[in-house]
């Protein structure tokens, strides 16, 4: 259980949200404006990979990066259809875009500094600890 | 090494509640990090535990998993752990603690543990672990290694613990497994370092017929290493048996070829170390140190194990592997070997072991770390293969080792010079650690142990070459040095004959010596004087004499009154003189004579009347040769420290008057400032008008006056 209560959801790649179906006119003229698509993003092989918090802050990080998470190799390790049509996109319900935020800045650290006997200590803010080490259980890093 | 997100996360976390600012009182941790945070308490207060639990009051935990490994526990600590249901425990070295069994009887009592480790020093009587056994029907690992058991408590330890599925009782003393048949679901079992006499102590093993992993390594210390002998003579089989390691035990290839053939299943067979050599092709997975690649292999499985024993026995046999390899200019990937050496470091830091060594093939414990020593292999013959991130930590490790001890092994010095190979190389060497180095070999040279002392030499030796002088003598010594550093320098380019480096140390000596009382006491202490006399018979050079006298010079003036005689003894006058009828060098002669003079000065001229007398004939009779003639040698210091003036108002001796007016006028000679000093001096009166009655002192002083009227 997480601290709001609710069972832990974790995260789950991205299903293919377009279903061929057009808007309607009347929203057109409200609608907002289209995100500008990324490349790299695209197949089982991709070379970038899009972490999305639950208030919708997206992350675009190296694959290989993703990687050093054990839950998230796991995930882009076997590619399912549907994980590779969403752009190898994955939705955290339970993140906040700045604990995202430092989950990415934690997994290109531990890239970075992997085979390194000396590494500089990565700092964790106070106020983010309890978060942070609830999402490092979760993502296995 | 990288830390995992989740120690950092649980390492700040702790760090809030250590230090009190944990302000989250109603969170409710839940397992996993409850028992991640614990263990980050432990690490940073471990000296005791009892307050790591004052600051748990008032929050929400749930431990499952604890480990207080080098930490000291209270007994309140088995208090706040009878509050949750404990899974796994290791329990460390528990000594102190006064009725330990019956805190843990109490904690097990409220658990379900099914992970123990008792491993330690820690010892128990056979009617708790009787005891243990019923209150624990859940427990399926057991590491009890290290815990003395005699072969009936084993006998009565089998019956308590029918359900092990892991069991680790090496080091425990049990000679006879007479009982290990009940364990019948057993399917990990260690005994390494166990001995046994016959295959007879050894047959009820093969009743473990779901036994899949069997340790029966031995440290290659000890003298009985036949454990394996004893496992085939029982010639039966255990048929499960898929990973077994040997390694420790003396094999011939014979036994290694029945144990193919009677335990072909085997997944995994280790045995490095085992004086064996494996088959080039084997179905099953052989670790073994027998070439270099296999090597790699056993030394990433045992790391990953961090069984450090094997780690060791690999790095030395990499070492010899890799040596060969050199001296065939053979490749090898130097990345990964650097890489392991420093995982290995990380994982597994030095401590004591036991090891024969190389030149008496004895035991002894040695402080060297074999990976040191498989870095420096490296780096004298593939340094250009090196990374400049490598070559610094390299560096940094070679210099940690050396300096903590040096002993009969030549490792260290192969070591150290790898360190010099890496300063000439230009990777930066600390000076700080470098000196102790040097300090450490400087009181080694009267270690009193003549292998030691060549060992001490030789290291200090290469500090005097090339571009490692220029570093030594850098180095700047403080007053906390017990033996001098440049004393020891000095000793070994003496030892080297090698009259430019001996004379560059020299020199630092001579300004470390200048009116520094406490500084000339250490070099007379440490037997500066006999030394620097010998020096002087060892070279033909007149620069090198004038620093070996000056330093001299300095330590007679320094020396206490009362010990001057000891310092600069009568059979060192003697050497002297004879030295001083072959010189023509005024400077020298001078210095010379300026010793005798201190010499004289300091003795109370009751005493030693003999030499007196010859000393002060040798001052009289070459003034006269040194007056006409330009002398160089700085004499400033005998005038601050008020030497002259004292001899001119106070002393009877006419060769100890000559030698301060003869002071007085190279001093003049200098300069006209000095000149103008000395006329305006208080004690010039004292130049004009001797106060005693001779007449070569009047004409020396009349002779001296000349200059002031010029």
């Amino acid at each position: 259980m997480d601290k709001n209560g609710s069972a832990a959801g974790g995260f789950q790649a991205a299903s293919n949200k377009d279903d061929g179906l057009e808007e309607p006119d009347s929203q057109k003229t409200g609608a907002k404006p289209q995100p500008v698509p990324i490349s790299g993003l695209e197949g089982p092989r991709s070379k970038y990979v899009k972490l999305v918090s639950n208030d919708d802050h997206e992350f675009i990080i190296k694959r290989e990066v993703a990687m050093t998470s054990k839950s998230l190799r796991e995930l882009f390790a076997n590619p399912t259809v549907d994980l590779a049509a969403a752009n190898n996109t994955v939705y955290f319900s339970d993140f906040q875009s700045h604990i995202l935020q430092k989950v990415c800045h934690y997994l290109a650290y531990k890239t970075k500094y992997r085979h390194s006997r000396v590494a500089p200590p990565f700092d964790i803010p106070p106020d983010i600890a309890m978060d942070l080490l609830a999402a490092a259980n979760e993502l296995e890093c | 090494m990288v830390e995992s997100l989740k120690h950092t996360a649980a390492a700040a976390i702790a760090k809030l509640i250590h230090n009190g600012h944990f302000n989250s009182k109603s969170y409710a941790f839940d397992q996993e990090s409850s028992n991640e945070v614990y263990a980050q308490l432990l690490r940073l207060d471990p000296q005791w535990s009892y307050n790591i639990d004052l600051k748990l009051k008032g929050l929400s935990f749930i431990l499952t998993k604890v480990n207080f490994e080098n930490v000291e526990m209270g007994p309140q600590t088995f208090g706040l752990l009878t509050q949750h249901n404990l899974k796994s425990l290791v329990l460390g070295n528990q000594d102190e603690i006064p009725s330990l069994e019956h805190y843990m009887s109490r904690l097990f009592r409220t658990s379900q543990i099914d992970h123990l480790d008792l491993s330690g020093r820690s010892q128990f009587s056979t009617a708790w672990l009787k005891t243990t056994g019923q209150q624990l029907p859940l427990l399926r690992t057991l590491n009890v290694s290290g815990v003395k058991l005699l072969n009936p408590d084993f006998f009565q330890f089998c019956k308590s613990f029918p359900n092990l599925y892991s069991l680790d009782i090496s080091n425990c003393g049990v000679t006879i497994l007479t009982g290990i048949s009940r364990l019948k679901n057993l399917r990990h079992l260690s005994l390494r370092s166990l001995i046994y006499e016959s295959w007879y102590d050894i047959r009820e093993l093969f009743a473990l017929k779901l036994l899949n992993v069997l340790d029966l390594s031995m440290h290659s210390t000890h003298h009985a290493r036949r454990n394996m002998q004893r496992f085939l003579d029982c010639k039966q089989v255990l048929p499960e048996l898929r990973f077994l390691e040997c390694s420790g035990n003396l094999m011939d290839e014979d036994m290694l070829e029945e144990l193919l053939i009677t335990h072909s299943h085997l997944h995994q067979l280790a045995i490095v170390d085992c004086d064996v050599k494996a088959p080039k092709s084997s179905p099953i997975r052989i670790l073994s140190c027998t070439t270099f690649d296999s090597s790699i292999t056993a030394l990433k499985y045992y790391l990953n194990l961090k069984r450090r024993n094997e780690v060791q026995i690999c790095f030395q046999e990499l070492r010899l592997h890799v040596k060969r390899l050199h001296e065939r200019k053979m490749q090898y990937d130097v990345t990964e070997c650097v890489t392991l050496s420093l995982q290995s470091l990380e994982k597994l830091p030095c401590s004591l072991i036991m090891n024969f060594d190389i030149v008496e093939e004895r035991l002894f414990t040695s402080r060297l770390s074999f990976e040191a020593d498989f870095l420096a292999e490296i780096v004298l013959h593939n340094f250009h293969r090196l990374s400049r991130v490598h070559t610094r930590l390299i560096c940094d490790i070679l210099l940690n080792n050396v300096n903590r001890q040096l002993i009969r092994d030549l490792r260290a010095e192969t070591m150290w010079n790898a360190i010099i190979y890496l300063f000439n190389m230009g990777v930066f060497v600390d000076k700080q650690k470098l000196k102790g180095i040097a300090s450490h070999c400087a009181a080694s040279l009267h270690n009193g142990d003549p292998i030691i002392e060549e060992q001490a030499m030789r290291i200090l030796t290469s500090c005097v070459t090339g571009k490692t002088l220029e570093l030594v003598l850098s180095i700047t010594e403080s007053k906390h040095d017990t033996t001098p550093i440049c004393l020891g320098f000095l000793r070994a380019a003496l030892h080297k004959e090698d009259e430019q480096s001996s004379r560059r140390v020299a020199e630092k000596i001579l300004a470390a010596t200048h009116n520094n009382e406490e500084e000339c006491k250490r070099y007379i202490k440490h037997g500066a004087m006999n030394m620097l006399i010998s020096a002087i018979d060892r070279f033909d050079s007149e620069p090198m004499h004038i620093v070996i006298l000056g330093i001299i010079r300095n330590l007679v003036m320094m020396s206490p009154y009362d010990k001057v005689q000891q310092i600069f003894t009568c059979v060192q006058f003697r050497t002297f003189q004879i030295l001083l009828r072959n010189w023509t060098s005024s400077d020298r002669a001078y210095l010379m004579l300026s010793i005798f003079a201190l010499r004289l000065n300091h003795q109370d001229k009751n005493f030693e009347c003999v030499f007196r007398k010859c000393a002060d004939e040798l001052l009289r009779k070459h003034f006269p040769y040194l007056l006409a003639t330009e002398i160089t040698v700085d004499v400033d210091i005998y005038f601050d420290r008020g030497i002259v003036q004292n001899i001119l108002r106070t002393s009877e001796e006419v060769g100890l008057v000559l030698w301060a007016l003869l002071t007085i006028k190279i001093y003049a000679q200098k300069s006209l400032w000095n000149s103008r000093s000395i006329r305006d001096s208080n004690f010039f009166y004292l130049i004009e008008n001797p106060h005693i009655a001779s007449e070569v002192v009047n004409v020396a002083s009349e002779n001296v006056r000349f200059l002031f009227h010029w």
